[in-house]
């Protein structure tokens, strides 16, 4: 793999020369899995493992680490000149948030609280490494809340994050949602 | 080699060596696996932030990676579709809000978004919105009220660019109405 890499690297900024060595180096159907659409971590079996806890709450030592570090810098800018900071469960911000009544991105901290942000402000989506200023997560993703006279309904939730689920395979991903809905269940009252 | 690799090779490259090697990837019947959306993530981002690294030019670029990478995402995991037309769609909105709507270009014409739009409004049962105006969504099934917040999206989508560009009166009515859904 690492004479793959460096054999591209010399290969220099051309994607043609690039793909045709790339194209020789991968085998079609040597990667991913068809019959496991969510991920590539040969998650066959027993959807449980010393990874994907999946006792009541789910997941609870697994810690997410943020994939893409090297833009957490500008990631910050964006969201401060959109005017997004995060808020916490339980709090009259995420209130506030939620009753804007547009998609959000959450992410339950390694302390376990439950934080968001607006998925979009503007046409310009705001990260998920936002959330935690970069720090490792448990789970995170997506959720549609609405909210009626006060009352706060879960429509949707999933586990899709680009910065922090990147590569899980389904059995981690079903486990992130579920730690996900316990979180807003126990700390905001919202049930999916 | 997962593709997770390749990301970082291609992220590294200009949008336009990006978006070629990627294609190629594309015709050599490469196995992608599900790692692609931190490319679509990246690419994005660099189609949408307001920063000097990159010209309009290659912006758009960049916004052809993502939507290639989109697309690929949504063939392998078919539940994301939704939520990636939702990201492409918002980032085509941020970039018409940058540069303005330009009809002949593929990145720039809102009649993509718009169309996404009525697309999603055939889903939409035709007495649902009627059932809301007269009664709320609260008492509504959850796969109704599902069915109307993806609805609902669209529209913020569209209403994002609405000052860019002439819609038509019904979609201009149907944006009307986007605070009454769920």
């Amino acid at each position: 793999m690492k004479a793959v890499k460096d054999t591209l690297k010399l290969l220099g900024g051309k994607g043609g020369p690039l793909i045709t060595i790339l194209a020789a180096a991968v085998t079609p159907g040597q990667l991913g899995n068809s019959d496991n659409p969510q991920g590539n971590a040969g998650a066959t079996g027993d959807p449980c493992s010393s990874i994907v806890d999946c006792s009541e709450g789910g997941n609870q030592g697994k810690v997410y680490e943020n994939q893409l570090p090297e833009r957490l810098k500008s990631e910050m800018r964006i969201a401060s000149e959109s005017g997004v900071s995060p808020v916490r469960a339980g709090t009259s911000q995420f209130d506030a948030l939620l009753a804007r009544n547009e998609t959000i991105k959450w992410a339950v901290n390694v302390e376990g609280e439950l934080w968001a942000v607006p998925h979009t402000v503007n046409g310009q989506e705001i990260s998920h490494a936002v959330i935690t200023r970069g720090n490792p997560v448990r789970a995170a993703g997506q959720a549609d809340i609405s909210v009626s006279r006060g009352v706060q309904y879960g429509i949707e939730i999933t586990p899709r994050s680009g910065h922090f689920m990147n590569g899980n395979n389904n059995a981690a991903n079903v486990a992130a949602r579920r730690l996900g809905m316990d979180a807003f269940s126990r700390q905001q009252g919202i049930k999916f | 080699m997962k593709f997770d690799d390749i990301h970082e090779y291609l992220i590294n490259l200009t949008a336009a060596d990006s978006h070629d090697a990627l294609i190629k990837l594309v015709k050599s019947n490469y196995v992608f696996d599900s790692s692609i959306i931190k490319l679509a993530t990246v690419a994005s981002q660099n189609a949408t932030y307001n920063h000097m690294l990159f010209s309009k030019k290659e912006k758009l670029k960049w916004a052809q990676v993502a939507i290639i990478s989109y697309e690929i995402l949504s063939k392998i995991s078919k539940d994301s579709l939704k939520e990636n037309k939702f990201s492409e769609m918002n980032m085509r909105a941020r970039m018409i809000l940058d540069f303005g709507v330009d009809n002949e270009d593929d990145i720039l014409n809102a009649d993509t978004i718009s169309e996404w739009c009525m697309l999603e409004f055939r889903n939409v049962p035709k007495n649902l919105i009627e059932r809301v105006k007269e009664q709320g969504w609260t008492t509504m099934h959850i796969e109704e009220i599902k069915k109307l917040r993806q609805f609902k999206n669209c529209l913020t989508v569209c209403a994002i660019i609405k000052n860019e560009t002439s819609f038509s009166n019904t979609l201009n009515h149907l944006i009307s109405l986007k605070d009454d859904l769920p």
